[in-house]
């Protein structure tokens, strides 16, 4: 009987393996492998001198002015985006979750810009910002377009919330602002955390609104980031400084993102 | 009458956040007066349009087909396999799904070019199957299935895609239908890949149409956009319900 | 439910909408052009007067008479928005006397191109026509 059920077993996990055979080939052979390859060509000299520069590439990307402009514009909206997406999210689903009217229809007006393609949006942003010189109309369209996926995430976390949670509070007699600071978001703050980290990510993704707002490879400086440095060295082709910066930007979201799940992770035990 | 005030202020930044949709679909009947003439130049005067229009529906829709059959059963071997490692294959989707676009596009370009897929269809639709945002998403949510009941359907049957079906599916319903509704928009949204991988213009997406519409003749910028969002938000509004159900992370 | 349902017709309604259009945006654009007629200018011999007294016998290419008093279009090819599209340009050409039916074009940067014979309403230089007999 224990041998049978061992049987299956090793059997089941065949199959389990094969299940995951397609995905995990197509992984390796279209990020993996050729992810390999990056970091080969971003520590040897060029295409036709193979020998290895070691570091010599890496020194180059990061002593260029335009990396430099790159990053720090990169780090910034991590610092101010994110917070105030975070911020808005929590209240639109504070007032979502816990206040009394019909949320439905309205919950659909936050999160349809998540969906929305940015090509298609992009234009009437032009129209609405087209006299304002700074940074603010793409962080307005990131938020814009962020805002919905944290809201779905926040509102599932506090409409978890158990109600009698709050039965003691409400006895004490403390009003709804200050129920909401010391337990609303202390119960749900491995979800605002993760929110958060997700935000971040997102906010290395935002090439994408911001070369569909200002529509160039060449931004004005403020608005240059990091994927606009590796997009333009791409249509150059210019392989050593892309791989180098590459392997850069993968160091610097994978530690962004281990700190950010390790943060959350000891916060949840 | 204060209660009255934040109703009225909340219903008004729920309107800020359409307010770029409706004007959208507002600028586009007006050429100096309201006018019906960007939509007759678009229509009418401008077929490359439509062969863009159909490239990104045949992309987004093949895409995210495919992409469930290839991440469906996979995230099952994740969830219900006992293999030693398969937490370090996650955390390596996981770290794959957030890294940032620029960093997975060289990979993809060199292997693409290695197999002479570049400027072909295929070339953007294969990267794009194996993306780990399926995976991960179908995973965390088969954390919470009834796994007494796979271990039941085990004993009536052998045959993994029998359960898959008939027992999985069926709990998946809203995932399933959440993470093919934001492949969709992600892939209908798709700027880079086209942008750097293909060359052809009979090949490129409407998300390219729409960088290029100002080298195009006439008004057509705001009515090709309201036909741009027009399928995503459709598909959304359909599945409201799910996609608010169907994620968790 | 009831909302869903005004949907799911807003779908169909939009999808037969793309299809329409996809499969007939070329018939409605060729039907809402003005129709013209073009016809290719032959070379003739004409007796045209060179200054001095003389006479000379030259080839040149001959428009109908009856065009002699009309602005002359010719049709030519433009790209437009990724597709060749056929367009009137307005030309100012020189004309010589007429002989018999036929008029000569005297000047030198007319190479034959198609002449518009007629057209459904008077053109304007510059506007895309749709025409009939085509190559």
């Amino acid at each position: 009987m224990n041998k049978k059920r061992k049987k299956i077993r090793l059997s089941w996990n065949k199959k389990c393996c094969i299940c995951m055979f397609p995905a995990i080939i197509g992984t390796l052979v279209f990020s993996l492998i050729p992810f390999i390859r990056v970091v080969y060509y971003s520590g040897i000299k060029n295409q036709f001198d193979t020998s290895f520069a070691l570091f010599s590439n890496y020194e180059r990307v990061w002593k260029n002015e335009y990396f430099r402009i790159a990053f720090k514009n990169s780090v910034q909206l991590i610092l101010i985006c994110v917070p105030i997406l975070v911020v808005i999210a929590i209240l639109i689903s504070l007032i979502l979750v816990f206040g009394k009217m019909q949320k439905r229809r309205i919950q659909i007006a936050f999160i349809l810009p998540m969906v929305i393609p940015t090509a298609g949006i992009a234009v009437i942003w032009r129209q609405f910002f087209s006299e304002i010189d700074n940074i603010i109309p793409v962080y307005l369209l990131f938020i814009w377009k962020n805002v919905g996926i944290c809201i779905i995430l926040l509102t599932a976390a506090f409409a978890s919330i158990q109600k009698d949670v709050y039965e003691a509070a409400y006895l004490e007699g403390a009003n709804s602002v200050r129920r909401h600071i010391y337990m609303t978001l202390p119960i749900s703050a491995p979800t605002i955390f993760f929110t958060t980290l997700l935000s971040i990510v997102n906010s290395f993704r935002i090439f994408k609104e911001s070369y569909l707002y200002y529509g160039t490879n060449y931004p004005p400086d403020y608005g240059y980031t990091l994927q606009y440095y590796m997009n333009n060295h791409f249509l150059k082709l210019n392989y050593q400084n892309l791989s180098a910066s590459a392997v850069f930007s993968t160091l610097f979201a994978g530690i962004v993102i281990a700190a950010g799940m390790s943060f959350i992770r000891r916060f949840q035990n | 009458m204060k209660k009255y005030l934040l109703k009225f202020l909340f219903l008004m930044s729920a309107l800020l956040f359409i307010l770029p949709i409706l004007s959208t679909i507002g600028m586009s009947f007006w050429q100096e007066k309201l006018s019906l003439q960007p939509w007759i130049d678009l229509l009418l005067d401008t077929p490359v349009f439509y062969k863009m229009f159909w490239n990104s529906m045949f992309y987004a829709s093949v895409i995210t087909i495919l992409e469930l059959c290839v991440a469906t059963p996979c995230a099952f071997g994740l969830v219900t396999s006992k293999i030693r490692g398969k937490k370090i294959i996650f955390m390596i989707y996981l770290i794959l799904m957030m890294m940032p676009l620029q960093v997975t596009l060289l990979p993809n370009y060199i292997g693409l070019r290695e197999m002479g897929l570049l400027n072909t269809r295929a070339g953007i639709i294969f990267p794009m199957i194996f993306s780990a945002f399926g995976i991960v998403v179908l995973h965390q949510y088969m954390l919470n299935l009834d796994e007494a009941q796979i271990e039941a359907a085990r004993l009536e049957t052998d045959s993994v895609i029998k359960i898959l079906m008939y027992v999985v599916a069926p709990q998946m319903k809203a995932c399933i239908i959440a993470t093919s509704v934001f492949l969709f928009a992600e892939c209908f949204n798709m700027l880079e890949q086209p942008m750097l991988f293909l060359k052809e213009e009979r090949l490129q997406n409407l998300t390219v149409f729409m960088m290029n519409a100002s080298g195009y003749e006439g008004n057509v910028l705001f009515p090709a956009s309201v036909i741009f969002l027009i399928p995503v938000s459709i598909l959304y509004l359909y599945f409201n319900d799910a996609l608010e159900k169907g994620i968790k992370l | 439910m009831r909302e869903k349902k005004g949907l799911l017709f807003f779908t169909l309604f939009f999808w037969l909408f793309m299809i329409f259009f996809t499969l007939f945006s070329n018939n409605l654009h060729n039907c809402m052009l003005t129709k013209a007629e073009i016809y290719y200018p032959k070379m003739r011999m004409f007796y045209l007067k060179d200054g001095t007294d003389n006479e000379v016998r030259q080839k040149c290419y001959a428009i109908p008479a009856w065009m002699e008093d009309c602005d002359l279009f010719i049709a030519q090819t433009e790209e437009k928005n990724g597709q060749e599209r056929i367009f009137a340009r307005n030309i100012q050409v020189k004309l010589g006397e007429k002989e018999g039916l036929f008029c000569p074009i005297i000047s030198n940067d007319y190479f034959g191109e198609p002449l518009i014979l007629r057209s459904e309403n008077v053109l304007s230089d510059g506007e895309e026509i749709y025409v009939k007999n085509w190559r």
